[in-house]
């Protein structure tokens, strides 16, 4: 593509971008950012893309820049409110056969997993239950590996708030 | 009650895009339906489809001049990195054939192979004076004469 025809493609769908990226992020200076480096994202790649409707291509794209930046801020914040706590009910680094789940213990995350909403509800429970690993949870549920990884990790930091609400002693979940 | 986000077969939900269009969403719900929409095709077109007429927002005007700006900013950045690791290639090589470090252990002695070496040094800082000064007086009549069009174009390939 020529970059007098990018740059009608930039006319014709800036609106839609950065409607996009705002309705995500909800911040306007960070939208237009993020309309940018779509943008930018859109013109590395436009001559690999084969289709020819653009809109629900550029929507996609524009709805990554936006997880990438949510999901870093998700993280900074995750983090910092660990941080500040010392409780620690399901480790968040080790992997789920290195977690020893006593009998009740585990009758009641498997409770809470089934009880969880999508996008965490099968994941949970392919990877506690099941004892799935991410790449067979990402082939089972057509999800890309970084998105099963991610999503393991929200359901984790949620059973946690949940163990942590219900006062179930840590010794006999971990 | 507030609407599900997702069915049960873990797409987006009709109310679910409406809730994201209405900006009813927290933000970790934004960011659950940012990363679905990054991988689902049939959800990324019902949503796409959703935003026509007055949910449009007016970019701001900078939007298309900043990402040209940052499209030119990238084709230089991708220019010059790559003509200084050509320099830094053509460097090392010369400093290698000049000194001859590939031969030093069979025919060439320490003292020899020192003295070259301070021979060396001295023209290879001429010579790296040299070029950088015709790399600069390269770079200045590119972006003299900076054309759009051309470069990225270039940078593209």
């Amino acid at each position: 593509m020529t970059d007098e025809k990018f740059s009608d493609l930039v006319t014709c769908y800036e609106k839609l971008v950065f409607t996009v990226c705002y309705q995500m992020v909800r911040d306007f200076g960070e939208a237009q950012n993020l309309t940018q480096e779509t943008f930018l994202a859109a013109y590395r790649h436009i001559d690999d893309y084969q289709g020819d409707n653009y809109k629900p291509w550029l929507t996609r794209i524009a709805a990554n820049k936006a997880k990438d930046y949510l999901k870093s801020a998700y993280v900074r914040r995750v983090q910092l409110d660990f941080d500040s706590t010392e409780e620690r009910y399901i480790p968040l680094e080790r992997s789920p056969d290195e977690i020893y789940v006593s009998k009740e213990g585990g009758e009641k995350i498997a409770g809470l997993i089934r009880a969880l909403k999508e996008p965490y509800q099968k994941v949970s429970d392919l990877y506690f239950l099941k004892q799935k690993n991410t790449d067979e949870i990402a082939k089972i549920l057509k999800r890309p590996k970084k998105t099963v990884q991610t999503q393991i990790y929200r359901a984790k930091i949620i059973l946690q708030q949940l163990l942590k609400e219900g006062s179930i002693d840590e010794k006999r979940i971990i | 009650m507030k609407k599900e986000l997702f069915d049960h077969s873990g797409h987006l939900t009709d109310a679910g895009l409406q809730m994201l269009i209405s900006g009813e969403l927290s933000e970790l719900e934004r960011f659950e339906a940012a990363e679905h929409l990054s991988f689902c095709d049939s959800c990324t077109l019902r949503y796409s489809e959703l935003l026509c007429g007055d949910i449009l927002m007016d970019a701001p005007d900078l939007i298309r001049p900043g990402v040209f700006r940052r499209i030119r900013q990238q084709a230089r950045r991708l220019f010059l990195n790559r003509y200084a690791a050509m320099v830094t290639a053509a460097g090392f090589a010369l400093v290698f054939w000049v000194t001859g470090v590939f031969t030093i252990g069979e025919n060439v002695t320490q003292e020899k192979w020192i003295d070259g070496l301070n021979r060396s040094t001295s023209q290879i800082s001429e010579s790296t004076s040299r070029w950088t000064g015709e790399i600069a007086d390269g770079i200045y009549d590119l972006f003299h004469d900076f054309d759009l069009k051309g470069v990225l174009s270039h940078e593209k390939k």
